[in-house]
């Protein structure tokens, strides 16, 4: 834990924000107002930012890490997703019953920025701007729901693999290697698979020259063949 | 008092029942939907493409409409169906101002169309309207992560369990009959499943006393079916 706060406003902090298509060109006055409270912390692996049925106190803003979302307790969780930057989450509980409907937690290390509800919701009310900024987050968030919905309809487990691994790649084509930026287990959660389909889905990307070396490591021999068998039908 | 031509008052209390609408009041949404008209589709058809600019979103007065995403390789998934008293593509104006999904809509389909332009507008005049919608779009978040949520933790059996026990009208415990909305096709691209483990899943839902006759599913206990498919 030991978070590093960092209080606003001050020039440094509105920079490390302003990546944020909802915190953009905000400064001055009426920002420091709308952020009050708000502060940029370090989290280590494990740190839960908040408990699914929680009553949520403020919302989130991804800047470095990742953070796993998932839901149910003990044996019987649910990943839904690992975000990174620049995911907000835990915002959609300040306009539905207050609860958060999921939990989130550090994977390896984190570092958020965590706006307090009470300022935020106040600012909202009173500049449309930012509530049209917040419909447009959510509804790319949602985007992202049914995108990830089809995935899991459409495509097979090696595909979804591919699918993510192409994530990782840089642009362009020809040959790419990649890290898996978290443990297999998890990543395999997050494609809503096994660890064991996983493992097969990876060895059937070998004839495709994709290549699995140590310390999580990927070799993709061609990322353009890899992308073409993404949007292959009928696969398995 | 209907503000738009060609609505029935049925149509506008349908409209106004909508989760997005719900919390408005009429004389308030009346304003707020100034602009809006209806459409007819005798003949059904594509009412938009995914990548087209957002100009509109709908609420749909009856029939169906069917919003789908298609792969490079030209695959078809159906994403949701929506039926009478739902509204859609709301999401799609406020961000990117493009639909994100292809459209299509059944034959005999009716449709309230609302413009983007102006119903941003007069949101923006009015305090308190965007938290309204705010919430309508926390509440359709929810139901696509408990979709999600569906897709990643159950067996194929188990959500087409899970598929038929949301047909099942809420409160009935016992034994029940539904009927499916959609072809044996379309559900198995609903729950994730190809046609041919659709049949699979149908056989192995019989030990838990559920048997089919063509689209009618007959349940006999609804209790059963909610412990197998872990819908309690």
């Amino acid at each position: 834990m030991n978070p590093t706060t960092v209080p606003p406003p001050g020039r440094d902090f509105y920079a490390e924000i302003a990546f944020s298509p909802l915190f953009a060109g905000l400064a001055g006055p009426e920002a420091a107002v709308l952020l009050s409270g708000a502060r940029i912390d370090s989290h280590d692996d494990g740190h839960l930012l908040f408990a699914e049925g929680e009553e949520a106190g403020g919302f989130f803003l991804l800047l470095d890490g990742h953070v796993e979302l998932f839901v149910g307790e003990g044996g019987r969780t649910t990943v839904l997703d690992v975000a990174k930057r620049p995911a907000i989450l835990g915002e959609a509980a300040l306009f539905d019953d207050g609860r958060h409907p999921h939990s989130a937690r550090v994977v390896g290390h984190a570092r958020v920025l965590a706006v307090p509800r009470g300022p935020f919701l106040e600012g909202l009310e009173s500049r449309f701007d930012l509530a049209q900024r917040m419909l447009g987050s959510m509804s790319v968030r949602l985007r992202g729901l049914v995108g990830q919905i089809a995935e899991l309809k459409l495509k097979s487990t090696a595909q979804r693999l591919a699918g993510f691994l192409l994530g990782l790649a840089p642009e362009g084509e020809g040959k790419a290697l990649v890290r898996f930026p978290y443990d297999k287990r998890l990543a395999a959660e997050a494609l809503g698979m096994t660890a064991e389909s996983l493992s097969r889905a990876l060895a059937r990307l070998a004839p495709l020259g994709v290549e699995s070396r140590a310390e999580n490591l990927v070799a993709i021999a061609d990322v353009a063949a890899l992308r073409s068998f993404c949007a292959e039908e009928g696969e398995e | 008092m209907i503000p738009i031509p060609g609505l029935s008052a049925a149509d506008w209390a349908l409209a106004g029942a909508t989760p997005l609408f719900a919390e408005i009041d009429g004389d308030t949404l009346a304003w707020l939907l100034a602009g809006a008209s209806v459409s007819s589709f005798p003949d059904g058809g594509m009412l938009f493409s995914q990548g087209d600019p957002a100009d509109r979103f709908f609420v749909v007065l009856s029939g169906r409409v069917t919003l789908y995403a298609l792969t490079e390789a030209g695959d078809q998934s159906i994403i949701e169906v929506i039926d009478q008293g739902a509204t859609f593509a709301e999401g799609a104006i406020f961000a990117s101002a493009r639909y994100p999904l292809h459209a299509d809509v059944l034959a005999g389909t009716r449709l309230l169309e609302i413009p983007a332009a102006s119903f941003l507008r007069r949101l923006s005049e009015r305090h308190g309207l965007s938290a309204k919608l705010l919430a309508a779009l926390a509440r359709w978040q929810r139901r696509l992560m408990r979709e999600v949520v569906d897709l990643k933790a159950r067996s194929p059996v188990q959500r087409l369990g899970a598929y038929l026990l949301a047909l099942v009208a809420p409160g009935v415990d016992g034994p029940a009959d539904v009927r499916l909305p959609l072809s044996k096709t379309e559900l198995a691209s609903r729950i994730g499943i190809t046609p041919e483990s659709l049949s699979r899943a149908v056989q192995r839902l019989r030990p838990v006393g559920v048997v089919t006759e063509g689209r009618l599913f007959r349940i006999s206990d609804v209790g059963t079916l909610r412990r197998f498919c872990g819908t309690e």
